[in-house]
């Protein structure tokens, strides 16, 4: 090749490394996401090979990833406006936009054919739909559009307990369906109580989150309502019989504390300008810790054996 | 077969499904990046000495496509090669874990044939 038909240019190279990568595929949500998908897997009544079960696990933490990835890329623009999230890889320039789309589509694609060759069809298609749900009907659609949206975008976060007992058992019952609705009903609260001190961020990112739209006083009041119904909610699963005494127990004391939360969060003035932000933090704070100890029992009853029926015997 | 062929199937099928929705969403992005200021472009750096037969591989290999030679400092080249490797690796582990559940899955019936 002739120097003259070539030129020399000094273009944007990525310095990224695999930690970036990793950084791209959101791994403390992964974490959520692969202990509830555990979780289900090990509710379901049905015998798996340590093997197929560990891969299910993989591709729904490579399905999680490539969601978060397909979510960095969309929101740059946003994420680079909000403190919280300008440190992010796609943000700050350490990875160029185009190779987080490639990425995440990918590893959606690993993810997928991972889980229906480890798993089941019906937990892979499940996969791909909440992939789809997070990244296309949340992430472009719902999050910049209407207040409500993490309501509805909560059920993206609340499908790994359905995958994994689909890829147990090829089947998604009432009771994968009950843990879906406890993390569904636990996600607006849950990041309420964030955006209550997020909401300037969010603001000025033009993310109609509920502080945004409606008010401080109106999330609050939200909060509370949509907790008098996750707690109660929180018991069901003891009626049906997924959840034992251990999870009775865990399921009433954490219903309470977090109720009690909440109720201290309405009567505060947390996100008005000025107000302690103390009720808010400790409410985001305790619903993590409400869905690790409620998911945590279930996983402990079912894994270890500790199951005892609640009004007669195991 | 089966057992190979359909997750395959549904592979590719997830991204017949989910590609025009990317492509629909990557040309609004597209649109939005065009409506942004655009920043004037870099001046030309000076050519950085290739190192290595790989150095010039690379550098051959990028300049077929698009005609342009790319110079990247040490760190990037550093930083690629990790890359690379992460990615061979990951690819590795893929192809054995497949294999491996295959195996398991197939292993059981495996003499299981009309003969």
């Amino acid at each position: 090749m002739s120097d003259a038909s070539t030129q020399t240019l000094a273009i944007g190279r990525s310095q990224a490394t695999a930690m970036d990568y990793v950084r791209l595929m959101k791994p403390r949500v992964m974490t959520l996401v692969v202990f509830t998908a555990f979780i289900g897997l090990v509710a379901a009544p049905v015998h798996m090979d340590l093997l197929t079960a560990a891969s299910a696990i993989l591709a729904v933490a490579l399905g999680s990833g490539a969601a978060g990835a397909l979510n960095m890329w969309y929101d740059a623009d946003i994420d680079a406006l909000m403190a919280r999230t300008a440190t992010r890889p796609v943000p700050s320039g350490v990875i160029a936009p185009a190779d987080a789309l490639g990425f995440g589509l990918v590893m959606s694609a690993v993810a997928v054919t991972l889980m229906a060759l480890a798993g089941t069809l019906l937990a892979a298609a499940l996969l791909a739909f909440s992939i789809f749900f997070y990244s296309v009907v949340y992430t472009m659609w719902l999050k910049r559009s209407t207040a409500m949206n993490i309501v509805i975008g909560g059920a993206a976060g609340a499908f790994p307990p359905v995958i994994g007992w689909a890829a147990a058992t090829g089947q998604a019952p009432v009771d994968a369906w009950l843990m879906f609705a406890l993390i569904f009903l636990w996600t607006p609260p849950h990041f309420w109580a964030l955006s209550l001190w997020t909401s300037k961020q969010y603001e000025r990112a033009g993310v109609p989150m509920l502080p945004v739209t409606r008010g401080a006083a109106e999330t609050r009041r939200q909060i509370l309502i949509y907790t008098l119904i996750m707690a109660p909610f929180g018991l069901v699963p003891v009626m049906t019989g997924l959840g034992g005494m251990l999870y009775l127990i865990v399921s009433a004391v954490g219903g309470a504390v977090f109720l009690a939360c909440a109720i201290r969060v309405f009567t505060s003035r947390a996100g008005d300008e000025g107000a302690s932000l103390k009720p808010a933090h400790q409410l985001f704070g305790v619903s993590i810790i409400y869905l690790f100890a409620l998911f945590g029992a279930l996983g402990l009853e079912h894994a270890l054996g500790l199951y005892l029926r609640v009004g007669g015997a195991a | 077969m089966n057992d190979l062929l359909i997750p395959l199937i549904f592979g590719v099928g997830f991204l017949v499904v989910f590609g025009p929705v990317i492509i629909w969403a990557a040309k609004r992005a597209n649109a939005r990046d065009l409506a942004a200021p655009q920043q004037p472009p870099a001046e030309p750096a000076a050519k950085a000495p290739r190192t290595g037969i790989a150095g010039a591989v690379f550098d051959a290999r990028e300049a077929l496509f698009t005609g342009e030679m790319v110079t990247m400092t040490p760190e990037q080249r550093k930083a690629r090669q990790r890359r690379s490797t992460w990615m061979a690796l990951a690819l590795f582990a893929f192809v054995i874990l497949v294999f491996l559940i295959t195996m398991t899955k197939v292993g059981a019936q495996i003499m299981v044939r009309d003969l």
